[in-house]
């Protein structure tokens, strides 16, 4: 993993955050083929806030097709997923809501902040913001931030591909090639 | 004149604009007599459209608005209540929906519905019980004259009359 991808720990909502205990007995070998393995077999929470979601839906649909990329499977319960994607905006009353699906779900577990409300508030970050969390990196620890209002599909995608170089340590899918006119 | 309110003292009833407010008739009530016009209305076949609140340099301003589904005479009923006790009494033993009306205007501008069975926080979350977001701050709020229409005036009380009276004076002077 590289340097620039360490998170500073800070404060959340969350107890004890996404961190886990290190395995008692350390086969990098054996890690290494597990993480392989999770980074291609991503499991998201269906779980959407706002309208990111659609473009979340979007990404899963026949067109942009997840599922090349081993994160098909939107599971409709935490306790069988291992990404939780933030797509929306994640208001004061939501917030408990989100940071329960965060806990429910078994580790390891990853946070993809998908869009501008989920990384910083976006256009509701104003002075008289009464009811908008800015950035839902103050409730859980967030990976991967998708920027974008929505972001369109591609950008999800992006997302997704930098999750797997943070779980396995390196860029699994190829850069896509400018196209040419 | 509007047969549905016959009978209810009010302070003000005067025809409105369509085109350019939305209603046909726009009615000031003083807080006792909301409940006694909105039973009138019930009995109309009136339904409650919504209940919101507005504020302005004068106090809060309650709207209530009814509309009929088979003829188009939307009502906007409206009471000003001070900013140091606004109490307005629920309409909510008349029509049943209005509970959540009146709790989201309570949200929003700590208006009290007196009557009302469940007035805790119904959007806002509740801990912020006392919060209320839309009060506006000193400088932004503006003079019910500057934002309303009296319109054509059926009757009309003195009080009323002199919330409007400095408008109606400027647009003399404009023509």
């Amino acid at each position: 993993m590289a340097a620039q991808d360490s998170v500073v720990q800070k404060e959340f909502l969350t107890a004890g955050g996404s961190y886990m205990d290190p395995p008692i007995v350390n086969l990098k070998l054996a890690q290494d083929i597990m993480d392989f393995c999770r980074a291609r077999s991503l499991w998201p929470v269906t779980f959407g806030l706002a309208c990111c979601a659609i473009e979340m839906m979007a990404t899963g649909m026949a067109r942009f097709d997840m599922a090349r990329f081993g994160a098909e499977v939107f599971r409709p319960s935490p306790r069988q997923a291992d990404v939780l994607i933030v797509a929306g905006t994640v208001t004061k009353k939501m917030a408990p809501a989100v940071v329960r699906l965060y806990e429910q779900m078994p580790g390891p577990k990853w946070v993809i902040a998908m869009g501008n409300c989920a990384i910083s508030g976006g256009p509701f970050k104003i002075k008289d913001n009464y009811n908008v969390i800015e950035g839902v990196d103050t409730l859980i620890p967030v990976d991967v931030f998708v920027p974008g209002c929505p972001p369109r599909p591609e950008g999800l995608l992006e997302g997704f591909f930098q999750l797997q170089r943070i779980i396995t340590g390196k860029r699994i899918f190829p850069v896509a090639e400018e196209v040419e006119d | 004149m509007l047969q549905a309110i016959e009978g209810i003292t009010t302070q003000c009833v005067a025809k409105q604009e369509k085109g350019k407010t939305g209603h046909a008739w726009s009615v000031y009530l003083a807080p006792g007599q909301v409940l006694k016009a909105a039973q009138q209305l019930y009995e109309s076949e009136y339904s409650l459209e919504d209940v919101l609140v507005l504020d302005f340099e004068e106090g809060f301003l309650v709207v209530y608005h009814f509309n009929r589904w088979n003829f188009d005479e939307r009502v906007a009923l409206r009471i000003l209540v001070t900013k140091d006790n606004p109490t307005v009494p629920s309409i909510s033993s008349v029509f049943d929906g209005a509970v959540w009306h009146e709790r989201e205007a309570r949200d929003f501008h700590g208006i009290n519905f007196e009557g009302n069975p469940n007035l805790v926080p119904l959007l806002m979350p509740a801990e912020d019980v006392d919060f209320h977001p839309l009060i506006k701050a000193a400088k932004t709020r503006k003079a019910i004259k500057e934002i309303l229409d009296l319109g054509e005036v059926v009757s009309c009380c003195k009080e009323i009359e002199e919330l409007f009276a400095e408008a109606e004076a400027e647009e003399a002077s404009d023509a």
